[in-house]
C-alpha cells in the first residue's frame, strides 16, 4: 500500500479510516505473549533450566534425598542391626553394599548417614543464613560506630580455629547434654545423633555465620542507599520493618545462593570431624565415621571405604554445582 | 523575617545541614544547606529552584528530617519538630521521590507498597478494609484496582510515579514534598502529573513545597518561589513578582535562561551569560556566595554576608546592590 501524503514538504500522512482494521486474533496473542510479565522468579527458572549441568545435579539431589530418607525405611535391614552369619561379606544380592565386621547392612547404613549428613548440611546452613542475614544487615543498616564495632567483632571470631573449638566444646558439652538427655525426652532425636552432632550445630552458630554476616552486610549497604529505602523511613518504617520487609527480601538472590554453597561445606566439615572420631556416636553412622571405621580393614575390605566416600563425593559435588548454577540463574548480571 | 501566625504550616529557621567529609585526620564540612530561612504556609505551593547541587534535594528532606539538621529549627503547626520523635507526624508529612524506579521496592507488589504506610501506622485492624482503602488511593491517582497485583516493572515511568503518590497520599498528609516529582518524566506525562498535583491539592487542601529546576512547571504550580544558590536561598517571593521583578542578579539570570518557543522575540531577548561554574561547597566563597560569578560584585560582598530582606511586601532578597 502505498501511503498519500498530505503535501509534498510535508512529513504528515493522509489516513482515512479504511486504513486501519482490527488486529486479528494471532495478532492480539503474539502481543499479549510479548507482555507477559516475566517475574523474578520465572525469569530465573527460565534460566536454570537452560543450564544443564545444574539441573542434572538438582535431579541428583534429589535422588540422594529420597536414597536417604525412603530409603532406610525399604531396606529389610536397620543400621544397628546385626545379622549373624552374614560378617564381612563382600557386596552381593542379600547385602548390595556388602557387611562389615559386626554383620550390619553397609547399604543401610550409609543411607542413615548420608541422612545425617544432609541433616547437619542443611541444618547448619539454616542457622548461618539466620544468624549471619540478620547480624550483617543490623550492621549494615545502622553503620557508624555499631558497625565498625560488629565487624571487629566478626573478624576476631574469624581467627578463631574452629577444629579446636569443636573439640574442646565437645568435651565441655558431653556432660551437661548427657544429663539433658536423660531427663528430658524431648531431645531424643538429637540424642541419637550425639554430643559430637550437637557439638557440631553449635559451632556453626557460633563460628560458621562471619562469611554470610559479611556478604549481607556488603549487599545492605549497597541496598540502603536506594530511594525506596529512604521511602519506607519516610513513611516512619523502623528499622525492623525495613530489614524484614525491604532489606532482606532484596538480597534474596545473595542468600539463598551462600546458603546453598554452605551446605556442602558443612557436609564435607562434619564428615571431616567424623572421620576423625569426634562426630557422631556409636551405633549411629555418619558418611565420615563409616569411612573411617572402614579404614580398618582398608587392605581387606576396599568396598567399605569406597561407598561412603562416593556418596560423599557425589553429595558435595552436586550440591556446589547446583549452588554455582543458582547463582548464575539469580544473578542474570554474573552470566557471561 | 517571617510573620509568626497561624497560617504558616511549616517555618524554618536558620536550618542547617553540613556533610562531613574526612580525608586523612581533616573533617571538612560540605554545606548543603546553610542558613535558610522560610516559611510555607497553610495551602499553598512553594516552589523551590536552583540548578543541581545547591542543596534544594537535601532541604526538602532536611524538612521532613531525613537527614538530621546540623543547626537551625523546623517549626511544623508553630511546634518545633527539630528534636521530636518522628513517628506521629510521619502522617502528617510526605515526600514524593524524583525518581520513580528508584523508589519503588522491586520485590513489593504495588498493592504492598501503597498499603505499606497503612500497616506502619496500624490505619486498618480490618484486611478487607486496608484492600478497599488500597484499591481508592490506586482509582484517586488514576489507576485500577487490577494493577494491585501486580510488581513495579511493569509499569511505565509515568504509572509509577502515581503509585509514589498513592503511598504518600495512604496516610493522609498535610504537607507533601515533592522532590523533583516529574523531571525523570517525558513532557506530556509531566503535564499528567502536575495537573494531578494540583487537582489533589483543590480536592483534599495539601500544602507543598515543590522542588524542581524546570522554571516553566514551577511558575505554573507555585504561589511562591524561593531560589537557591549554593545552599543559601537568595530570593524569595510571590511568583508572578519573582517573573516580573526578579531582584538578586542570580535569579535574573536564572530567568533569562529560559527558553522562549518563538525564535523572534528568542533573538532578540538579553541573555545574560555568567562566568564560571558554581564553588565547590566544601570551599564556599567568603561573604556573598554568588560573588563570584556577579556581575555587580563589589568589595562588600567579599566582606559581608548578606542577610534575607524585604523589599516591598512579601518580596525578599539577599543581596547588597538592590537600590530600593
Amino acid at each position: 500500500m502505498k501511503l498519500q501524503k498530505n503535501n509534498l514538504l510535508s512529513m504528515q500522512i493522509k489516513l482515512s479510516p479504511e486504513d486501519f482494521e482490527p488486529a486479528t486474533k494471532q495478532e492480539q496473542e503474539d502481543l499479549n505473549k510479548l507482555t507477559a510479565n516475566t517475574s523474578y522468579w520465572k525469569d530465573a527458572w527460565r534460566r536454570l533450566k537452560q543450564n544443564k549441568i545444574a539441573m542434572i545435579s538438582l535431579v541428583v539431589i534429589i535422588l540422594f534425598i529420597i536414597f536417604a530418607f525412603v530409603g532406610p525405611s525399604l531396606s529389610p535391614y536397620t543400621y544397628d542391626q546385626q545379622v549373624r552369619g552374614d560378617e564381612n561379606m563382600a557386596p552381593n544380592l542379600k547385602h548390595l553394599f556388602g557387611t562389615d565386621q559386626l554383620g550390619r547392612d553397609l547399604l543401610t547404613r550409609v543411607m542413615v548417614g548420608s541422612r545425617i549428613s544432609i541433616i547437619i548440611g542443611v541444618g547448619s546452613a539454616l542457622i548461618v543464613l539466620i544468624i549471619g542475614s540478620l547480624y550483617g544487615s543490623i550492621a549494615g543498616l545502622l553503620g557508624g560506630v555499631t558497625d565498625n564495632i560488629m565487624m571487629r567483632i566478626v573478624e576476631i571470631i574469624y581467627s578463631v580455629p574452629d577444629i579446636l573449638i569443636i573439640i574442646l566444646l565437645q568435651i565441655v558439652i558431653k556432660e551437661p547434654l548427657q544429663k539433658a538427655f536423660d531427663s528430658g525426652s524431648a531431645l531424643g532425636w538429637l540424642q541419637k545423633l550425639g554430643p559430637g552432632i550437637v557439638a557440631i550445630f553449635i559451632v556453626y552458630g557460633l563460628l560458621y555465620w562471619v562469611g554470610m554476616a559479611r556478604i549481607v552486610r556488603g549487599q545492605v549497604l549497597q541496598l540502603k542507599q536506594m530511594e525506596y529505602i529512604n521511602a519506607a523511613s519516610a513513611l516512619g518504617a523502623n528499622n525492623k520493618r525495613l530489614i524484614l520487609k525491604h532489606l532482606l527480601p532484596n538480597c534474596i538472590g545473595t542468600l539463598i545462593i551462600t546458603t546453598m554453597l554452605q551446605i556442602p561445606s558443612a557436609i564435607f566439615t562434619e564428615s571431616f570431624l567424623s572421620f576423625l572420631g569426634l562426630g557422631v556416636s556409636v551405633p549411629m553412622a555418619s558418611l565420615g565415621s563409616l569411612a573411617s571405621e572402614a579404614l580398618n580393614g582398608v587392605q581387606s575390605y576396599p568396598y567399605r571405604l569406597l561407598f561412603p566416600a562416593i556418596a560423599i563425593s557425589i553429595i558435595i559435588l552436586a550440591f556446589n554445582l547446583f549452588g554455582d548454577g543458582l547463582r548464575d540463574a539469580l544473578d542474570p548480571k554474573m552470566k557471561k | 523575617m517571617g510573620s509568626q501566625n497561624n497560617e504558616n504550616l511549616i517555618e524554618i529557621k536558620n536550618l542547617k545541614k553540613y556533610f562531613p567529609i574526612k580525608s586523612g585526620f581533616k573533617t571538612s564540612n560540605v554545606k548543603a544547606v546553610d542558613d535558610v530561612s522560610l516559611f510555607i504556609k497553610k495551602g499553598e505551593t512553594l516552589g523551590l529552584v536552583g540548578e543541581s547541587g545547591c542543596g534544594k534535594t537535601t532541604l526538602g528532606r532536611t524538612i521532613l528530617r531525613l537527614h538530621e539538621p546540623s543547626g537551625g529549627q523546623i517549626l511544623y503547626n508553630g511546634t518545633d519538630i527539630t528534636k521530636a520523635n518522628m513517628h506521629p507526624l510521619r502522617r502528617k508529612m510526605q515526600i514524593i521521590f524524583q525518581d520513580p524506579y528508584a523508589s519503588l521496592d522491586p520485590r513489593m507488589t504495588v498493592g504492598d507498597i501503597v498499603g505499606e504506610p497503612l500497616d506502619i501506622h496500624k490505619m486498618f485492624q480490618n484486611k478487607k478494609d486496608r484492600q478497599e482503602k488500597i484499591y481508592s488511593l490506586l482509582e484517586t491517582v488514576g489507576l485500577n484496582r487490577e494493577h494491585a497485583n501486580r510488581f513495579p516493572h511493569e509499569f511505565s515511568g509515568g504509572q509509577r510515579q502515581r503509585i509514589g503518590i498513592a503511598r504518600a497520599l495512604a496516610v493522609e498528609p498535610e504537607f507533601i514534598v515533592c522532590d523533583e516529582p516529574v523531571s525523570a518524566l517525558d513532557v506530556s506525562i509531566q503535564a499528567q502529573i502536575v495537573n494531578m498535583l494540583e487537582d489533589l491539592q483543590a480536592e483534599k487542601g495539601f500544602t507543598y513545597l515543590f522542588i524542581a529546576h524546570d522554571l516553566s512547571i514551577v511558575k505554573h504550580i507555585s504561589n511562591r518561589i524561593g531560589v537557591m544558590y549554593l545552599g543559601h536561598l537568595v530570593e524569595l517571593t510571590e511568583s508572578k513578582e519573582l517573573y516580573r521583578n526578579p531582584l538578586h542578579p542570580y535569579t535574573q539570570t536564572l530567568l533569562s535562561a529560559i527558553p522562549i518557543a518563538d525564535p523572534k522575540t528568542s533573538r532578540s531577548k538579553n541573555r545574560i551569560v555568567l562566568e564560571g561554574d558554581i564553588p565547590s561547597p566544601l570551599n564556599p566563597p567568603s561573604g556573598c556566595p554568588f560573588r563570584t560569578r556577579c556581575p555587580h560584585a563589589t568589595e562588600r560582598c567579599a566582606q559581608e554576608r548578606p542577610e534575607l530582606k524585604e523589599y516591598g511586601s512579601g518580596h525578599f532578597a539577599a543581596c547588597h546592590n538592590i537600590k530600593q
